[in-house]
């Protein structure tokens, strides 16, 4: 059945002229393979397997007291951090053997950035040292997990230098700034960087730059319950320039989603969606994480992603949540709040249910 | 449970696209128009659906929240049959609005849905006014049974996760008066039967009618409740095993059945992933608990290689049914 679903696909495509007659078999078989691939809980089990085994076995290792003196702490962290290096060229190796190569990076780099903090006194030093470490691995390391964590460690210890030398204020909406415009350009030209050869690098990119921006604006959002809070407070600036630089890809997608679905610029619903943005941004001009929740969910809707759309989703019933529980309102007006602003969403959406079925009719 | 509200974008897998797009040297440009032809990426009509189930999800969840937020408050200036008449009114508006909808758009749905949830703030508040007395089971019971109607005739899975949950609160607080001394096993007995009937009914309505949706998300979440609340219990009495046969043999006796009818009837090699996972850690307890190993080291490295062992067994035995049953599904078609 499936199968004759995806020929009737194929030879829609051949009439189109999108492929070739001589493509629909290649095809076909391609198709195959991906439906005889491992489903992802199977994988899950095995990547279970292969965490505490690992996990195991260095809890031995930490109770035998070999790792006790500081340098061996550093020592055993670069060892462990240079024998992935071992499975360097291979790139088909098996769920089990990814996840023990993840245990072993991870365990090399903690230990690494313990062995540096006891000897040297710095977590800055850590910092500066476990950049370029993760920029050798994103350039020569085959396995995607590892590039993906190696670029989510180079944008925490820039955060953290910029922490240590008390600019965090002014990188702070530098590195959001980019890493906005870095999720909209990987994501908007997905088909630019899927037809290439090595597409797997751009796969492991675009889904860093999508979490590490959730995780960097959560971060700013929650301070109240974050580290560094204690010493240091993010000023009102940074605050609204963060928000600034959302509230332009957020334009930018918008208009772009408009751009390509050939709706007007001055169309009333074209009007009242960044009418609606722009009062989001200034409503929510502290909690950039419910911004670009919105950000990812309609990004998400406009790549048809299957793993963007429930991040977005649950980031903004997460974020939401969260918004309102620390606000500082009695239960009586927080009550009120959420009643009025459900109110206004639900009668927006029962108009735009109108408005679906009435398009739907017509193109009927 | 109709999934016709699910935007088109979502309901095709199209992960086979990338390779093929890398494999045949397709232009950018052929990539996303194939993509618009899956409608992938989506044209007007799709944005207008996932607009209108965001904006009716967000505006009826956060409009819910308040209103319970707001009786929950305990409003002393506002006399109590003004907060009745506010809550009948929203039950009887939501369902007025839902009659006008129709059950079967997404705004009906979850007009009924809020409809249900303001029924259990109804009857709390009217148990907070006039301080009844009466057990907290009689209150989700009530619950339960009064939106059992609109739960059938809404047939939204959404809803049908509601009634159960309240169904089973309802259930621990019975079970919990009535059984005080001994609440553990006939608390065990009668959610396993509930949640048992109910998987069993779901899933042998779903193959008997193959038009309605067969999303997996609510059997499956009924199918890790099961297992979770047998894995627990068997974890609690695991230094006395011994002494609790009828929780093991139940634990045996469900798990078999589970993967029985998951292998045979209704095929999903989640359920018997969870069914695995379960064995895997009562099985650990187990060998923890009643070896004797020689120092923390020995334990550790025992149950090191026990899960490895344990874990590469269950993947290389479902690899096996996956492929077998992928074979036949191929020779099928």
């Amino acid at each position: 059945m499936t199968s004759l679903l995806n020929k009737q696909i194929l030879d829609q495509w051949v009439e189109k002229d999108l492929i070739t007659e001589n493509n629909v078999e290649q095809a076909l078989t391609l198709i195959k393979e991906d439906n005889d691939q491992c489903p992802w809980y199977i994988h899950v089990l095995s990547s279970f397997g292969a965490w505490v085994s690992a996990w195991m076995f260095f809890f031995v290792v930490a109770l035998l007291g070999i790792l006790d003196e500081d340098f061996f702490m550093i020592i055993g962290g670069l060892l462990l951090l240079a024998t992935l290096f071992i499975s360097y060229k291979n790139k088909d190796i098996s769920t089990f053997f990814t996840q023990l190569l993840l245990v072993i990076s991870l365990t090399g780099h903690i230990l690494f950035s313990i062995g540096v903090i006891e000897i040297y006194r710095s977590e800055a030093l850590v910092a500066i040292l476990l950049i370029p470490i993760s920029i050798i691995f994103i350039f020569f390391f085959k396995q995607s997990l590892h590039k993906f964590l190696s670029f989510h460690i180079i944008v925490f210890s820039i955060i953290f230098l910029s922490y240590d030398l008390h600019v965090l204020s002014i990188v702070a909406p530098i590195i959001i700034a980019m890493l906005s415009i870095g999720t909209l350009f990987l994501w908007l030209n997905e088909s630019y960087f899927l037809v290439k050869s090595n597409y797997k690098v751009y796969v492991v990119l675009k889904y860093a730059c999508v979490t590490a921006l959730i995780i960097t604006t959560s971060y700013f959002s929650f301070k109240h319950e974050m580290f560094f809070y204690d010493s240091w407070e993010i000023p009102y600036l940074t605050d609204v320039a963060i928000a600034i630089s959302l509230f332009m890809t957020m334009i930018y997608l918008i208009t772009h989603i408009i751009k390509r679905l050939k709706i007007g610029l001055i169309k009333p619903i074209t009007i009242s969606v960044i009418t609606i943005i722009s009062l989001l941004s200034i409503l929510f001009y502290h909690t950039p994480a419910i911004m670009v929740s919105f950000l990812v969910l309609t990004l998400g809707i406009e790549r048809g992603n299957k793993i963007l759309i429930p991040l977005g989703v649950i980031a903004l019933i997460s974020t939401l949540i969260h918004y309102y529980y620390n606000l500082d309102l009695s239960l009586l007006h927080k009550s009120l709040l959420l009643m009025a602003s459900g109110s206004v969403i639900l009668v927006t959406g029962i108009f735009a249910n109108h408005y679906s079925k009435k398009i739907g009719a017509k193109n009927a | 449970m109709a999934k016709d509200f699910i935007p088109n974008n979502l309901t095709h897998n199209a992960s086979w696209i990338y390779p093929l797009a890398s494999k045949l040297s397709m232009t950018n440009d052929t990539l996303e128009l194939v993509l618009q032809n899956l409608n992938i990426i989506p044209n007007k009509n799709i944005w207008h659906q996932w607009l209108t189930l965001l904006l009716l999800s967000l505006g009826s969840g956060l409009l819910l929240t308040g209103v319970m937020f707001f009786f929950a408050y305990n409003w002393e200036e506002m006399h109590r049959f003004t907060r009745f008449s506010l809550l009948g009114s929203g039950v009887v508006l939501t369902s007025i609005i839902a009659f006008r909808l129709g059950l079967e758009h997404i705004a009906g749905k979850l007009s009924i849905t809020a409809a249900a949830v303001l029924t259990g703030v109804l009857l709390a508040t009217f148990g907070m006014v006039y301080q009844t007395g009466a057990d907290s089971y009689l209150f989700f019971g009530g619950w339960a049974v009064l939106i059992l109607p609109w739960v059938i005739i809404n047939r939204f899975q959404v809803l049908w996760f509601i009634e159960l949950v309240v169904s089973n609160i309802a259930l621990l607080t019975w079970s919990n008066i009535y059984f005080q001394s001994d609440p553990l096993t006939p608390m065990i007995m009668t959610l396993i039967a509930v949640n048992g009937s109910f998987l069993f009914l779901r899933e042998k309505t779903s193959l008997i009618h193959k038009n309605i949706d067969t999303g997996r998300w609510f059997p499956r979440t009924i199918a890790l409740f099961l297992i979770g609340i047998l894995t627990i219990q068997v974890l609690e009495k695991i230094n006395y095993i011994m002494d609790s046969p009828f929780i093991i043999l139940l634990y045996f006796i469900i798990l078999g059945t589970l993967s029985a009818f998951y292998t045979l009837v209704r095929r999903d090699l989640l359920v018997l992933v969870l069914v695995m996972g379960s064995l895997i850690i009562s099985g650990t307890a187990l060998i923890s608990t009643h070896l004797s190993w020689d120092g923390l080291v020995g334990i550790i490295l025992g149950i090191g290689l026990f899960i490895s062992l344990s874990v590469a067994t269950s993947v290389h035995l479902l690899l096996k049914l996956s492929r077998q049953w992928k074979l036949e599904e191929n020779n099928n078609d």
